[in-house]
C-alpha cells in the first residue's frame, strides 16, 4: 500500500479522535447541564427531526410547562455531533477495509469502533428511555472512553507504519506499568461517575439542601475519588517523571508524557476545587472532559512506548543474529 | 511555546466559555425573594379532617400557599398538578408544606377536599386543604394577609403561588403557569433554607442515605 494511503488515513483518523473528544466534551455538556432529558423521545426529539425553539411549535401531546429550548437543543447537539462522529468512524473502517485488509492491528479495531459507536447510539437511545438510569448514563461514557481508546490504538499503529524506528530507546515492562495507569485513570472514572451520581440522586432526594451539604452527604465516595485521585496524580507524575529522565523519548512520546502530567496535576487541582466552591458546573464539564483526555494521552504514551519495545527487541534479535554469524 | 501547545489551550478555554454560556442560558431566571415585611395576621382555618390549622403551624416550616375551589374548570387543576409535583419532589423534607385554601367553602366540605386530596396523591401531612365556613373571612385573609386580591369569589381567586418563611412571613410570589415555576421555587426555597437552617436540619437527621440503585 502506498505511503499516500497511510497518511491519508493517518489524517482521517486523528480527525475522528478530534471529533470523538468534541463529542466527549457535549455529553458532558448535557450530564451537567442537565439536559439529559431535553428530548423526551429518539431519535426524533418531541416527534420533530428539527426540534422546536419555542414553545409555540411545541406539538400538542407534549407539556409546555416542561419545555425548555436550550436544554432541547443542547441534547440535540450531543445527538447530531454523535451522527457526524458516526460518519467518521464509518468511513475510516471503510478505508481500513480497503486498503489495511491484511493489517489485522488496523482493521479489527475499526471494525470494532464502528460496531461499538452504533452500540454506543443504541445506549444513548437506553439512556432517553430508561430516565437517566445511572448506571446506563456511566456506562455510556466510559463506552465513549473504549472507543476513544480504539481510535487511538488504529492511529498509532498507523502512525508506526510511517515511523518504524520507533519512538525511544526503552527496556521493555516500561509500557506495561503505563498500560496499568490507564486501567487505573478508567476505574478513577468510575469512581468520579459515582461521586457524580451520588450527588444527583441527594440533590433529587434533597432539594432543600445546598451543594455543601449532598457534598458532606456523599463524603465517602468522595474521599475514596479524591485520595486515590492523588495517588494516581501522584503516580503519572512520579513514572513520567522518571521515564523522561532514564530513558530516550522521542520528542512525539516526550510530549505525551508531559501532557499526561499536566494533566493529572490539573485534575487534582480542579478536583479540589470542586469540592471547596461547591461543584461550579462549567469546573464540571471541564473535570470530566479532562479526564476523558488524560485516557487519551495515557492510552498514546502506552502504545508508543509498546511500538519502542518491539522495535529493541527486534534490534537485540538481529544483533544476536550478527554475533552468532 | 510550541504552536499546537498553543491551539490546545485555546482550545479548551473555548470550550469552556461555551459550556459556561451554554449553562447559563438554561439557568432559570434569578430569584429574588421579598424582604420579611409582612406576617400573615391571626387566623384560624381547618384542614381537610376538620383539624385546626392557625399561625403556629407556619412556624419553623417553610410553607407554599394557594387559593383555589375543587370545582374551579381553569386554573386551579394546573395549580393542584404544579403543587403536587412540588409536593413529590420535597418527599424527604417535612418541613416544607403546601396548603391549599378554599375560596369555595359551601361546596368545598372536608369530604370534598380529601377525595380532593386524594385525586392529587396526598399520604401526608405536608400538604393540607384549608377551609373556613365564613367566606368573608378567607376574603380578609386572601386581601389583608397575602395582599392579592379576591374580587367575584370563587371564580376570581388569585393564582399565585406564595412562599412564607418559617416566621410566617410573605417572601415570594410565583405566577402558577411560569414555565420555570418548578425551578424557580427550588431556588427560593433553598434560598429561605439558607436563612433558617432549622428546616432543613430534619431532612439531614433523617439519615436514611441509601445508595442509587
Amino acid at each position: 500500500m502506498s505511503e499516500r494511503a497511510v497518511i491519508t488515513f493517518q489524517k482521517w483518523a486523528i480527525a475522528t479522535v478530534f471529533a470523538v473528544y468534541f463529542l466527549i466534551f457535549v455529553g458532558g455538556l448535557v450530564r451537567v447541564s442537565g439536559a439529559g432529558l431535553g428530548c423526551p423521545d429518539w431519535p426524533r426529539c418531541y416527534g420533530m427531526w428539527i426540534p422546536p425553539t419555542s414553545v409555540e411549535q411545541l406539538p400538542p401531546q407534549y407539556d409546555p410547562l416542561t419545555f425548555n429550548p436550550v436544554l432541547t437543543w443542547v441534547e440535540y447537539l450531543n445527538r447530531l455531533v454523535g451522527v457526524v462522529v458516526g460518519l467518521f468512524i464509518l468511513v475510516l473502517a471503510g478505508l481500513a477495509i480497503r486498503n489495511f485488509a491484511k493489517q489485522v492491528k488496523i482493521l479489527v479495531p475499526s471494525i470494532a469502533a464502528l460496531i461499538l459507536v452504533a452500540f454506543q447510539a443504541w445506549l444513548g437511545k437506553i439512556v432517553v428511555v430508561s430516565d437517566l438510569h445511572p448506571f446506563i448514563v456511566t456506562l455510556h461514557l466510559m463506552m465513549a472512553l473504549v472507543i476513544v481508546s480504539l481510535l487511538i490504538y488504529v492511529l498509532m499503529q498507523a502512525r508506526q507504519m510511517r515511523n518504524p524506528e520507533g519512538e525511544c530507546t526503552v527496556e521493555s515492562k516500561q509500557s506495561k506499568i503505563v498500560l496499568g495507569l490507564w486501567i487505573a485513570v478508567m476505574l478513577q472514572i468510575a469512581l468520579g461517575t459515582q461521586v457524580r451520581e451520588t450527588l444527583e440522586w441527594l440533590s433529587r432526594k434533597y432539594p432543600l439542601l445546598n451543594e455543601f451539604d449532598w457534598l458532606e452527604q456523599a463524603r465517602a465516595i468522595g474521599i475514596l475519588h479524591s485520595a486515590y485521585g492523588t495517588l494516581l496524580a501522584g503516580a503519572i507524575v512520579g513514572i513520567g517523571r522518571k521515564q523522561l529522565k532514564e530513558h530516550q523519548l522521542s520528542p512525539f512520546l516526550s510530549d505525551v508524557v508531559k501532557c499526561s502530567i499536566a494533566i493529572a496535576l490539573v485534575q487534582l487541582v480542579v478536583g479540589m476545587l470542586l469540592v471547596k466552591l461547591g461543584i461550579p458546573q462549567t469546573m464540571q464539564v471541564f473535570h470530566q472532559w479532562m479526564s476523558s483526555l488524560l485516557v487519551g494521552f495515557v492510552m498514546t504514551w502506552f502504545l508508543g512506548l509498546k511500538a519502542a519495545e518491539k522495535k529493541q527487541m527486534r534490534v537485540v534479535q538481529l544483533s544476536s543474529v550478527e554475533l552468532t554469524a | 511555546m510550541k504552536k499546537w501547545a498553543i491551539t490546545a489551550v485555546v482550545a479548551v478555554i473555548g470550550l469552556m466559555m461555551m459550556s459556561l454560556s451554554v449553562i447559563q442560558l438554561a439557568q432559570v431566571p434569578e430569584v429574588k425573594l421579598l424582604e420579611p415585611l409582612q406576617t400573615l395576621p391571626e387566623f384560624e382555618l381547618t384542614d381537610q379532617f376538620g383539624r385546626p390549622f392557625t399561625n403556629a403551624d407556619l412556624k419553623g416550616k417553610l410553607t407554599v400557599a394557594e387559593f383555589i375551589f375543587t370545582r374551579c374548570p381553569s386554573a386551579c387543576p394546573v395549580m393542584s398538578r404544579r403543587t403536587a409535583e412540588l409536593y413529590n419532589l420535597y418527599e424527604n423534607t417535612p418541613k416544607v408544606q403546601f396548603i391549599s385554601i378554599t375560596v369555595d367553602p359551601d361546596y368545598d366540605t372536608e369530604e370534598v377536599l380529601q377525595r380532593y386530596a386524594k385525586m392529587h396523591g396526598v399520604t401526608d401531612e405536608r400538604w393540607k386543604f384549608l377551609r373556613h365556613p365564613n367566606l368573608q373571612t378567607i376574603v380578609d385573609l386572601c386581601e389583608k394577609g397575602f395582599l392579592m386580591a379576591a374580587e367575584k369569589l370563587p371564580a376570581g381567586h388569585p393564582t399565585k403561588l406564595v412562599v412564607l418563611d418559617a416566621r410566617g412571613a410573605i417572601r415570594a410570589y410565583f405566577d402558577y403557569n411560569d414555565v420555570n415555576l418548578i425551578a424557580v421555587m427550588k431556588l427560593a426555597l433553598r434560598r429561605l433554607a439558607e436563612e433558617f437552617p432549622e428546616v432543613k436540619t430534619v431532612a439531614k437527621l433523617s439519615g436514611e442515605f441509601k445508595r442509587p440503585n
